[in-house]
């Protein structure tokens, strides 16, 4: 009778042992997925970092208005496209999309700077985005 | 028996708590250090977008007027845009600045005075008036400019001179070359010599009609050792360059005095925007 009773005991213990192990796993699993194996996002200051850097380089080299070499130096996991203000108003002068580049993203990020053409003033807007 | 399968239990329940204790520490301080370093990046990010909004209005200005001035160097170049409406500029360049940063997360304002400064570290002002059409460089302590040992000014002109007089030269003292190039090539000339830094010396550069280019350098407005162009009803170049030579080689930060504000959430800036 004693016997009987210990059988199920024992085995219900052992497959709640199971569960509990294969538990413990799947957790260490995901933890060392999350932390250390999967690639990291890239931080949405260095996608700004970058759109700067870009930005400041098409002012010095005077390439709003043909930023496509500057573009293709740019790294192939990147794009971009540029927007050319007059003024600061809504009134787009120019639009320039990296090439192999969709025009739009969702997860795209913005950076702008002033500039000057004599007495004219335009404002250069930057949508950079990480290539998908 | 039973008492040692108890004791066997206890100790593997034990080791198991420790084991999710440790992983739940380890998790969270994982969690922490990502939110620190966020956070600093952030921090710092703030600071690197100040410096980005500090470039961006300095390179607009040096469209106006820019100093080159290389590392460890006895030279300063000074190139000045003449065909800028400066008062018109300035003026709408302030409210450009004022909605541009509507578009940034930053409050940023702009504002110069006439005359226009560009401010050396060590002392020496390059002065522009854009109502009299005036260039001075000067020291701005009010003593004498004696670390400067020559200005050369280069002019093009897009106008033919009728004549020209030439400072009285002597021996020694500050170097002063005039590089004149005129449409009709005849007319052009390069007038080099020394002056003496205590008195005013004049090269007048005569137009028809009464109208004046003058080049002085010396005592102007109380300060040895000074420089001056003046262009007396004539716009006859839309650049000029001006070279200025030191006696000591040293490293100079340049600065345009206007007065620029930068607020933004982590780090604020008030001050002149760097020329350098």
């Amino acid at each position: 009778m004693m016997a009987t009773m210990e059988g199920p005991r024992k085995g219900f213990i052992f497959s709640f042992d199971a569960v509990f192990a294969i538990l413990i796993a799947f957790f260490l699993i995901l933890l060392i997925y999350n932390n250390i194996l999967k690639e990291p996002a890239l931080p949405p200051v260095q996608l700004q970092r970058q759109g700067m850097d870009v930005l400041a380089v098409l002012e010095n080299l005077n390439r709003f208005y043909s930023p496509g070499t500057t573009f293709a130096e740019t790294s192939d996991s990147y794009c971009m496209r540029l927007e050319v203000y007059n003024g600061t108003s809504s009134v787009l002068d120019a639009t320039f999309v990296k090439a192999g580049c969709p025009s739009a993203d969702s997860d795209e990020r913005m950076v702008w700077r002033a500039t000057t053409f004599g007495n004219r003033f335009k404002t250069a807007k930057l949508a950079i985005w990480v290539k998908r | 028996m039973t008492n040692e399968k108890s004791r066997r239990g206890i100790i593997l329940s034990l080791v198991v708590v420790l084991m999710f204790t440790l992983l739940i520490k380890y998790a969270t301080d994982v969690q922490a250090a990502k939110i620190s370093t966020n956070s600093a990046v952030s921090r710092l990010f703030a600071a690197e977008k100040l410096g980005y909004y500090l470039d961006d209005i300095g390179t607009d200005m040096r469209t106006v007027v820019s100093v080159n001035i290389p590392a460890n160097s006895t030279t300063m170049v000074f190139v000045e845009n003449l065909t800028i409406n400066k008062s018109s500029f300035f003026s709408n360049y302030s409210r450009f600045i004022s909605n541009y940063s509507n578009n940034t997360n930053a409050n940023i304002s702009f504002n110069t005075t006439n005359p226009f400064q560009l401010v050396m570290s060590n002392g020496i002002v390059y002065q522009t008036n854009y109502s009299n059409r005036q260039i001075k460089i000067f020291n701005s302590t009010g003593g004498s400019n004696t670390s400067v040992t020559e200005y050369r000014v280069d002019i093009r002109s897009n106008t033919t001179r009728v004549f020209v007089f030439y400072p009285t030269f002597v021996a020694s003292g500050t170097r002063m070359v005039v590089n004149y190039t005129d449409p009709f090539p005849f007319r052009s000339f390069v007038a080099s010599g020394y002056v003496n830094p205590a008195v005013g010396n004049v090269l007048d550069i005569g137009y028809t009609g009464g109208r004046d280019v003058y080049v002085v350098v010396g005592l102007i407005d109380g300060k040895n050792n000074s420089f001056m162009l003046n262009q007396s009803g004539i716009d006859a170049f839309p650049y000029v360059t001006i070279t200025v030579n030191r006696s000591s080689k040293d490293t100079v930060s340049a600065f345009y005095n206007a007065s620029l504000n930068i607020s933004m959430p982590g780090t604020n800036f008030s001050g002149m925007p760097p020329a350098n």
